[in-house]
């Protein structure tokens, strides 16, 4: 459109001049007063329905409570953090979406949900947007260079350290030498613990430590052969190895006990959590690793604190011990936004990447620009005695385990 | 030798309770052509109302009719609610209105329960056992058994002995001809949908007493089972649905008990390939039903 008159064009500059001035924080070059009042907006495509929340929801209470914590203490570089949260249903094209849904309100982070067939769909479109991803307490390490990308990390332990610690506990807490294996082969995650635990108990107890291995699935109703195996295997098998996940692993358990067996079992993190237990009255001699203990005797005191601040917002129905990751993904983000000085990823990525040994509440906590996931960091073990759990002590391997 | 006859105890426990869901779908495709998928959202509704109710502290003596009768006023709604008005439809048409039923179910267990499993406090006569000889006989084991048996037995007595029995086997034949002859259709539907709402309940009770727990989708795989076990065994023939229950449960603890270490993780893939070959050499399933003709 051409303009006809000069004195409408000097107009119409004049007023364009005025605008950029008066209006707050429009144009790039505004001064840093007006950008710091702006919030750090703190994306979370996790599950809030579908089946998946009951594992998102822990993680996403303990993001909130972190992010209340910071904000109470001032906030990150001046400014405040702002939770955006959008549900993903547990369905991969709704992750999808939900992840675009937070970034285009601003997120330079976004939480994607605690396991990679839900989460990664959402950690694909951050990766694609140049934003990072973090998962809670997602195991795989494929949150990371060697699967969604440089910006994909998650605050979680890659499965064979479960494995792995407990082959190093039933071998040296224990005293243990033959292992019995009851293995779920349903999915990836129970496969991977397995690994790490039929990678080291070899090296400590000989290739004659794992006297046998019985599979699984979720959907069997009966194990009643494997437990068969278990009790014809020669030599006599002095523990059990178990890795599964609920609710396959309480009726596994179930059955193993009602056979009569009353030898010392070791099994995945997912054995954390009071739910399952009526189905094992007075269940005894079980052990597993959890990120932390969530009954106030974890040796570390500001755990202990953090499952008080945890109950008194929340209360005890979505107290898991696995939700920490969530608390401890904020505080870490906090730390490297404050150490790159600016919340651009690239530069809050190379921030986490050097990470070595940072002290959260899950423990000291080690990134790389290989592995965005935790290989030496000490679980937390814990005992089922009488049909109650009890913190037993936290574990440092003696050496990584392979990642899968 | 001790392993071998343990292993067939195993199978005979495995596949009574198979046989038990297999009824529950034979039950109804007999007479209707539709295999209700929706079969195993009957077993999950049943097994939340007894963990319920287990919670709440009630006595035996009123959870297990309570559990049943579940099972069969939920059939029955079924029924009436999203099957009777599509009874003479394409077996398309049933087969997705089932699969949309049993959806529904799972979808509205999740919202209102939640997906997490639910554990059931159960007494301790559950995880007993026999011991005789080395052998372990589950008390559980025994009660799947004899709990298949005696209903196989009951139900063949009431198929064959009472009115409604011989109409519902009528109607299995040829149900035009059965309503031409005066058998209420809707009666006979009903009665089916309430048998195997009423086998539903006992397979819950059955599977929740193994188990001890519970998840809005513990009907899948019941069902898928029954499904298959239905289909091997010959559709349309009650006795087939309890042959191929039994086939798939000795099939499964079989293979689980001989195939060597590196195999074993894959059984159910030998499992399925073992379905396969069956239904290659006998396509109408094991037994064929008597009207194993294309119904006009």
């Amino acid at each position: 459109m051409k303009i006809r008159s000069t004195p409408a064009l000097a107009t119409a500059l004049c007023l364009a001049a005025l605008s950029s001035i008066a209006l707050p924080g429009a144009a790039a070059g505004s001064p840093s007063t007006s950008r710091a009042k702006s919030p750090i907006v703190i994306g979370a495509a996790v599950a809030l329905s579908g089946g998946f929340e009951v594992a998102d929801i822990p993680t996403l209470n303990a993001t909130k409570l972190a992010i209340a914590e910071v904000n109470a203490k001032g906030g990150v570089l001046g400014r405040q953090l702002k939770l955006v949260v959008s549900d993903t249903q547990s369905q991969p094209a709704s992750g999808a979406k939900a992840a675009l849904s937070v970034i285009s309100k601003g997120a330079q982070i976004v939480l994607v949900s605690s396991d990679f067939d839900y989460g990664s769909p959402a950690a694909l479109q951050a990766e694609s947007k140049g934003v990072i991803s973090f998962s809670a307490a997602g195991t795989s390490p494929k949150f990371g260079p060697s699967g969604i990308g440089p910006l994909s990390f998650t605050m979680a332990s890659v499965g064979t350290v479960e494995g792995a610690t407990d082959a190093e506990f039933a071998y040296k807490h224990l005293h243990l030498r033959r292992a019995f294996e009851f293995i779920d082969t349903s999915m990836d995650f129970t496969q991977e613990v397995a690994f790490g635990f039929e990678n080291r108990f070899p090296q400590l107890a000989g290739k004659s430590g794992i006297v046998k291995r019985a599979t699984f699935l979720q959907t069997d109703p009966s194990i009643a052969n494997q437990i068969t195996q278990f009790k014809t295997a020669l030599p006599k098998p002095q523990f059990i190895f178990i890795s599964s996940i609920q609710p396959g692993v309480a009726k596994a358990i179930r059955q193993i006990r009602a056979a009569g067996i009353t030898v010392p079992i070791v099994g995945t993190d997912d054995l954390d959590g009071t739910d399952w237990l009526p189905a094992v009255p007075n269940l005894s001699n079980v052990y597993f690793p959890a990120y932390i203990s969530f009954l106030g005797d974890d040796s570390n005191p500001k755990v202990n604190a953090y499952v008080r601040r945890y109950k008194k917002k929340f209360g005890s129905s979505t107290l898991k011990a696995y939700g920490v990751t969530g608390y401890d993904i904020i505080t870490a983000y906090v730390r490297a936004v404050r150490k790159a000085g600016t919340t651009d990823p690239t530069k809050v990525a190379k921030a986490l990447e050097g990470f070595r040994n940072v002290p959260l509440l899950t423990g000291p906590t080690t990134f790389s620009s290989k592995l965005h996931d935790q290989l030496l960091r000490p679980m937390t073990v814990m005992g089922i005695t009488k049909g109650k759990d009890h913190f037993v002590t936290k574990w440092k391997l003696a050496k990584a385990p392979p990642v899968k | 030798m001790t392993y071998a006859l343990q292993s067939a105890i195993d199978a005979l426990s495995l596949g009574s309770l198979y046989a038990l869901l297999a009824l529950g779908i034979a039950l109804i495709f007999g007479i209707m052509q539709l295999i209700n998928f929706a079969h195993g959202e009957l077993i999950m509704v049943s097994g939340y109302v007894l963990f319920f109710m287990v919670k709440a502290d009630l006595p035996w003596l009123v959870i297990v009719p309570a559990v049943l009768v579940t099972g069969v006023l939920l059939a029955m709604a079924m029924d009436r609610l999203a099957f009777r008005t599509i009874r003479g439809a394409d077996a398309s048409t049933l087969l997705v209105t089932s699969f949309a039923v049993s959806y529904l179910l799972q979808n509205v267990a999740l919202m209102t329960v939640s997906s997490r499993p639910k554990a059931v406090a159960l007494p301790a006569f559950f995880s007993q056992s026999f011991v005789a000889g080395g052998l372990r006989i589950a008390k559980l084991d025994v009660v799947n058994v004899v709990v298949t048996v005696v209903l196989l037995v009951v139900l063949g007595a009431f198929l064959r002995r009472t009115r409604i029995g011989v109409q519902m086997r009528a109607a299995a034949e040829d149900f035009q001809m059965a309503r031409v002859l005066g058998v209420r259709a809707n009666r006979v539907v009903a009665t089916a949908f309430a048998l195997s709402g009423l086998l539903a309940g006992i397979a819950s009770l059955l599977l929740v007493m193994q188990t001890a727990t519970l998840t809005p989708t513990m009907g899948v795989n019941a069902v898928i089972v029954a499904f298959i076990a239905t289909v091997i065994g010959g559709m349309g023939r009650l006795g087939g649905a309890v042959i191929g229950g039994f086939v798939l449960g000795v099939l499964t603890v079989a293979l689980q008990a001989y195939l060597p270490g590196g195999l074993v993780a894959y059984r159910d893939a030998f499992v399925f390939t073992g379905v396969i070959a069956a239904l290659v050499v006998r396509p109408d399933g094991l037994l064929v039903s008597r009207t194993a003709r294309k119904r006009i």
